[in-house]
């Protein structure tokens, strides 16, 4: 089931075309966060909610980047990022989201190829930036590493 | 002369024909068979009994003797057959208890080859019995670490939508907010940051209680890492007033330590130094070469708090302890927060004590070594299962040690002579030469190079007692925890440095005592 939240904002004449970012996110509340976010940031956004509609969505949208998280319904995130490098012949930066404590999640995300890796409870103003930086073509400083207070 | 040759029970026979064919009999007996000779003499022609070993001359001087006054030999008679009778009963009471006594021994040697066989079984079962608790231990450990992780997802979950929808509203993506509400929000949005602390803390808590917590050493600027925590905690610090200082030895050089594990500890200290400092107070980072170990480098944290009561400053480090509120409020945590502090700490060799003082302020301190990776320790390990040897060997050189393996005694032995390792790690129970061999060979020929002893044997095994004679040594039981180890191999280094200089002397269970360090604040 794929829902695009775009109808009800209002189009930015400045721009010639808005970003499109999909969210793979299978927690309802966070994804619709994510989507209030994304769109007060300019972009436009499709919400999928598992593995399968996750990759169907990144085919029918080519999205110009994708939040992932990792644990979904019917597989997992690694899964959908290498279907989407696999079948997407224009580069898709990836950024993974997590509420996983697993050991070397990190690891995997670079191993397949993501821009950046954050841990949830994420901060809104880290991963609006590191997008910015992602979609401007610019290297993307990892997760803050000092530990969260 | 006709000789002719018999066996005993012939002989007596011989002996007691009604004709005798001999011309005379001379028995040759064994020593302790001579006094039933002697009482065999009585009833038949013996002309004389020898008792070997019979000199040749003797034997035949006895024969010519024996000769000489047979031609007309004389026979005792026997009434009735008494003699038969009475001589075989002898022989037959002998015989009897030669069986009875090889019967004896036959049972004796079946029932210890039975008892044996019986040990051996229980062995097998035992360890059968062992192995299948060890896996069944792993599954659980397992199990409880997946257990964690799945409660840990499902607390943050819903955390993150929560505190993500409330940073909407501060942020006035659902319209502006006036400053009231916008305060209450920044609160609920503080509490889930405390939450997740919290769900952080027992996650850290399980790993380092299931030894599954695993440092990244990398050579890292400490002073980069207290400015940044500095500029990070300097807002907190402005809210009350509080000046936020950091001093940190300017030549100090980069060395490894887990950046973000040793972050994690001066944040929870520098914290805390905050949250128990009043308004217009002073919290001062201080860090450089420890004063009496150059080798390690010590971090102060001094505030102008309320200080603790000496009874509580030995305690705050225990898990689950809970610093009482002064003014009866409720404490804040579940009591792990130093806890993980000191057990990261130890996790890298390190040690952390407090010195506090009532009303005055405390200053809790962080000492760690500095082993810099041009002088990164040597280690040997040696053990006969090869997976110990590669767990091991990928724990230690993750941890920044220069990490060689052997599989027995003798190959330790040969790659020691071509390069002398710092430390040595050593199994005792091993094929060819074993843990206590090489723990001799080591003291004979490099003397005090620190040995650890990592064992499964039990404290009062024969092995270990063999072992104490070469002492000293570090004793640890398997299975140590990586983390003990590594503290125990930190913890060496000065032996191992001061032994490669040549010199000797008792070697001291080198770990800080933090009661002794207390005093030289």
């Amino acid at each position: 089931m794929t829902t695009t939240l775009t109808q009800t904002e209002p189009r930015q004449q400045t721009e010639t075309r808005r970003k499109k970012i999909l969210i793979v996110e299978d927690d309802k509340s966070i994804s619709m966060a994510l989507a209030i976010r994304l769109k007060s940031c300019g972009y436009e956004t499709t919400i999928a909610s598992d593995t399968v509609t996750g990759l169907e969505s990144a085919l029918k949208v080519g999205p110009d980047l994708v939040l992932l998280d990792v644990s979904l319904p019917a597989g997992n995130g690694f899964m959908v990022a290498e279907r989407i490098q696999r079948l997407i012949p224009a580069p898709t930066p990836i950024i993974f989201l997590t509420a996983s404590t697993q050991p070397g999640l990190r690891e995997k995300a670079q191993e397949v190829g993501a821009v950046a890796f954050f841990k949830k409870p994420y901060d809104a103003e880290e991963l609006c930036e590191a997008i910015r930086l992602t979609l401007a073509g610019l290297p993307v400083e990892d997760e803050r590493r000092v530990y969260q207070l | 002369m006709k000789t002719t040759s018999a066996n005993r029970s012939d002989a007596m026979d011989i002996m007691t024909l009604p004709t005798a064919p001999t011309k005379g009999v001379i028995l040759v007996v064994d020593d302790d068979e001579r006094d039933e000779a002697r009482a065999l003499a009585k009833y038949c022609s013996v002309s004389d009994v020898l008792t070997k070993p019979v000199p040749r001359s003797e034997l035949l001087a006895t024969i010519d003797a024996a000769c000489a006054c047979s031609t007309a030999p004389t026979r005792v008679q026997v009434p009735n057959g008494e003699f038969d009778e009475e001589h075989r009963r002898l022989l037959t009471d002998k015989l009897a208890s030669k069986v009875a006594e090889l019967e004896a021994a036959l049972k004796a040697s079946k029932a210890k080859e039975a008892e044996l066989l019986k040990t051996v079984h229980e062995t097998i079962k035992t360890e059968q019995a062992l192995e299948e608790t060890n896996r069944d231990l792993l599954r659980k450990n397992q199990e409880i670490q997946n257990f964690y992780h799945t409660v840990s997802h499902e607390l943050k979950t819903p955390l993150t939508a929560a505190r993500e929808f409330i940073s909407i509203l501060i942020d006035g993506l659902a319209g502006p907010l006036e400053p009231v509400p916008q305060e209450y929000l920044r609160i609920a949005r503080e509490s889930c940051d405390r939450l997740r602390i919290c769900i952080d803390d027992l996650m850290d808590a399980t790993r380092l209680e299931t030894g599954k917590l695993r440092l990244e050493m990398k050579p890292s600027s400490l002073s980069a890492l207290i400015r940044k925590l500095v500029l990070t905690l300097g807002p907190v610090a402005a809210r009350k007033q509080i000046s936020l200082t950091e001093e940190v030895q300017p030549d100090l050089p980069d060395f490894p330590f887990d950046e973000n594990r040793l972050m994690q500890v001066l944040a929870n200290l520098v914290n805390n130094a905050l949250k128990f400092t009043p308004e217009k107070g002073s919290v001062s980072i201080a860090a450089g070469e420890a004063p009496d170990d150059p080798e390690a480098v010590r971090i102060l944290i001094k505030d102008t708090g309320c200080g603790l009561p000496s009874e509580e400053a030995d305690r705050i480090f225990e898990r689950l302890y809970q610093v009482p509120v002064p003014d009866g409020g409720s404490s804040q945590g579940v009591g792990l927060g130093l806890y993980i502090c000191r057990e990261l700490v130890h996790s890298h060799g390190g040690e952390i004590w407090v010195d506090s003082q009532l009303g005055v302020g405390s200053t809790f301190c962080v000492e760690i070594p500095k082993v810099t990776p041009s002088e990164a320790l040597h280690v040997l390990f040696v053990d006969d299962d090869s997976r110990m040897r590669e767990l091991m060997s990928r724990v230690l050189t993750r941890t920044g040690f220069d990490v060689t393996t052997a599989e027995d005694g003798t190959l330790a032995l040969q790659q020691m002579k071509r390069s002398l390792p710092d430390v040595v790690i050593t199994d005792l129970a091993m094929p060819n030469t074993d843990g206590v061999e090489l723990l001799k060979e080591i003291r004979q020929q490099w003397g005090l190079l620190p040995v650890i002893i990592l064992t499964g044997c039990s404290p009062d095994a024969a092995a270990m007692r063999r072992a104490m004679e070469f002492s000293p040594f570090t004793l640890l039981a398997k299975p140590c925890p990586t983390e003990q180890l590594i503290k125990t191999i930190c913890s060496l280094r000065h032996k191992a440095v001061s032994c490669s200089a040549g010199k000797t002397g008792t070697l001291v269970r080198p770990l800080c005592n933090s009661a002794a360090r207390r005093k030289k604040i």
